[in-house]
């Protein structure tokens, strides 16, 4: 599903953020991409939303190459990913309910059935009482939840999180994370950037490590 | 959505018939559109303010251009542009006048030949100028008899020619050649022309620049949505929509606000304008901007308005483009 063949980016001042790295993460896998701050999590995730493109080597996802996409081509792209950002990216100016729908309006889904998949996923990260509220007025933990419900409403084939666990405590945390492993039991594709060792480690998953813009380690 | 064979979960997909997709196209319009004219009644004030300056930008060309038309449509109505006037010496007597018309009509390069002798004319001037009871109060008829001839050859050399030569004649004290103050006309209307083009191609600018200030700062306002949005796999088009309509709606706006600042204007010059055509028994009327005018003028507005916002979030997408 996620294929990196000796990929670097490198950025106008010189500095590599990643260099030379290689994975492949099959469909229905759920994988962690560890690493201290700054070691190139963020621009793996970057480089597979195409928010930025690679300077060297080939990045595959669902079989095409990210190379020979252009400008048309990636709002498709996009759309078979959701995304959890770690700063959850929520709109303060409208209601839980209208971050949630903005996938299924931008996939052109029709209000009806779009607002029983917001209901559905809302339902799903246990917040469904909390629709008509303001994101502004929700806790940290239930705001990253939020922007977890958003990132699965429209039932992405690959989900991408950046330190999804990142400003919640330990208990919080494992929620969120037993929300991943749920969707990536019924086959979604999971990739999930977190520093979080001790966490990483319980869940014992595949974990790529990169250390300095290289991938040091894939168990 | 693409299709993909390895996807897992086909059954839970969601898929979209070419139908159903123009539908939720059509629908997604219609709400964005909605979306817009809220926001835009959301604050009025600068809404109105916003408008207010589109449309004395759009009215102020409009309004010198229709004065323009009506000035012009003035001078088609002088198509004798081959007339010549001859004021004969007021000493001359009846019999000497018809004398010298006898002998214009034997001329062959004159086509036509008319008289208003002296006392005709003093009766026209009564008439019009309304000053009978003066002129009534003169011992002497002041007014020489006019003959106006029309000239076979309509060449502007020839003509001038002929006019030098009529003046010659002893009974003409003053001949003139209407060609040459009706071309003078024409030549300053063509000059004031040409300035209000200019003047509407800056104000076309200047609209141009308002509304794409203002696009630009509801997008700076909407950085955040636009992002999330974009990242979420929203086409560049569906990210424009809201803006266009913004665009749109302030252009149409603008122009209709202009076309009643037009009707106003027209309303307040109307009767000073008849009572001016009165005094010289002319028939004029004044005409605006009129169906075509206003549905340019409305049209030409809505693509500024479209172009300025098209400009203004183009040059935020791009930045998202991926390096």
């Amino acid at each position: 599903m996620i294929n990196f063949d000796a990929v670097s980016k490198g950025y106008a001042a010189g500095f590599e953020a990643i260099q030379d790295v290689s994975f492949s993460i099959a469909a229905g896998e759920l994988v962690f991409l560890t690493g201290h701050s700054g070691a190139g999590k963020s621009t793996v995730l970057k480089l597979i939303m195409l928010m930025e493109r690679a300077s060297r080597g080939n990045i595959e996802i669902a079989g095409r190459s990210l190379a020979q996409m252009g400008v048309k081509d990636i709002p498709a792209l996009r759309q078979q990913m959701g995304v959890v950002f770690q700063n959850h990216q929520l709109l303060f100016d409208r209601s839980v309910f209208d971050n949630i729908v903005l996938p299924l309006r931008i996939c052109g889904y029709d209000a009806v059935d779009a607002a029983r998949r917001v209901r559905a996923a809302l339902d799903k990260v246990g917040l469904l009482n909390k629709e008509k509220l303001n994101p502004q007025l929700l806790s940290t933990g239930e705001q990253q939840r939020i922007g977890i419900a958003r990132a699965i409403v429209h039932k992405p084939k690959i989900l991408l999180a950046d330190e999804p666990t990142g400003n919640l405590d330990p208990q919080l945390s494992a929620e969120v994370m037993t929300l991943f492993k749920q969707f990536n039991q019924v086959g979604t594709t999971v990739l999930i950037a977190s520093h979080d060792l001790s966490l990483i480690r319980r869940m014992n998953c595949r974990t790529l490590t990169l250390n300095k813009g290289s991938l040091i380690d894939d168990v | 959505m693409s299709d993909n064979p390895n996807n897992v979960r086909g059954a839970q997909q969601h898929r979209l018939s070419a139908k159903d997709k123009r539908r939720q196209w059509q629908a997604h319009h219609a709400d964005v559109a909605k979306d817009c004219l809220r926001q835009l009644f959301a604050a009025p004030m600068s809404t109105f303010m916003t408008v207010l300056v589109l449309a004395v930008a759009l009215a102020l060309p409009s309004f010198l251009l229709s004065a323009l038309s009506n000035v012009s449509r003035l001078s088609d109505s002088w198509d004798n542009e081959n007339k010549i006037s001859l004021f004969l010496h007021t000493d001359l007597s009846t019999s000497q006048v018809d004398h010298f018309v006898q002998v214009l009509l034997l001329r062959p390069d004159l086509i036509a030949i008319d008289l208003v002798d002296a006392s005709q004319g003093l009766l026209e001037f009564k008439q019009q100028s309304g000053l009978a009871d003066i002129l009534g109060s003169l011992e002497k008829n002041p007014l020489p008899a006019v003959v106006y001839v029309l000239a076979k050859d309509n060449n502007e050399a020839a003509l001038e020619g002929l006019t030098k030569e009529l003046k010659a004649l002893e009974q003409v004290e003053q001949a003139v050649l209407d060609l040459k103050w009706i071309k003078r006309f024409n030549a300053i209307v063509l000059v004031v022309e040409r300035a209000i083009v200019a003047l509407s191609l800056l104000l076309a600018f200047a609209i141009l620049l308002i509304i794409g200030n203002t696009i630009r700062l509801n997008v700076e306002s909407r950085k955040d949505e636009i992002l999330v949005s974009k990242l979420m796999g929203a086409t560049n088009a569906w990210v424009r929509r809201p803006f266009l309509y913004s665009g749109l709606f302030y252009g149409i706006a603008g122009a209709v606000v202009a076309l009643l600042m037009l009707e106003l204007a027209m309303l307040l010059m109307k009767t000073p304008v008849l009572q001016l055509s009165q005094l010289y028994e002319s028939h004029f009327v004044l005409s605006g901007l009129g169906l075509v005018g206003s549905t340019v003028l409305i049209l030409l507005s809505s693509i500024l308005g479209l172009l300025g916002a098209l400009i203004s979030v183009n040059k935020y997408l791009v930045k998202l483009e991926p390096r």
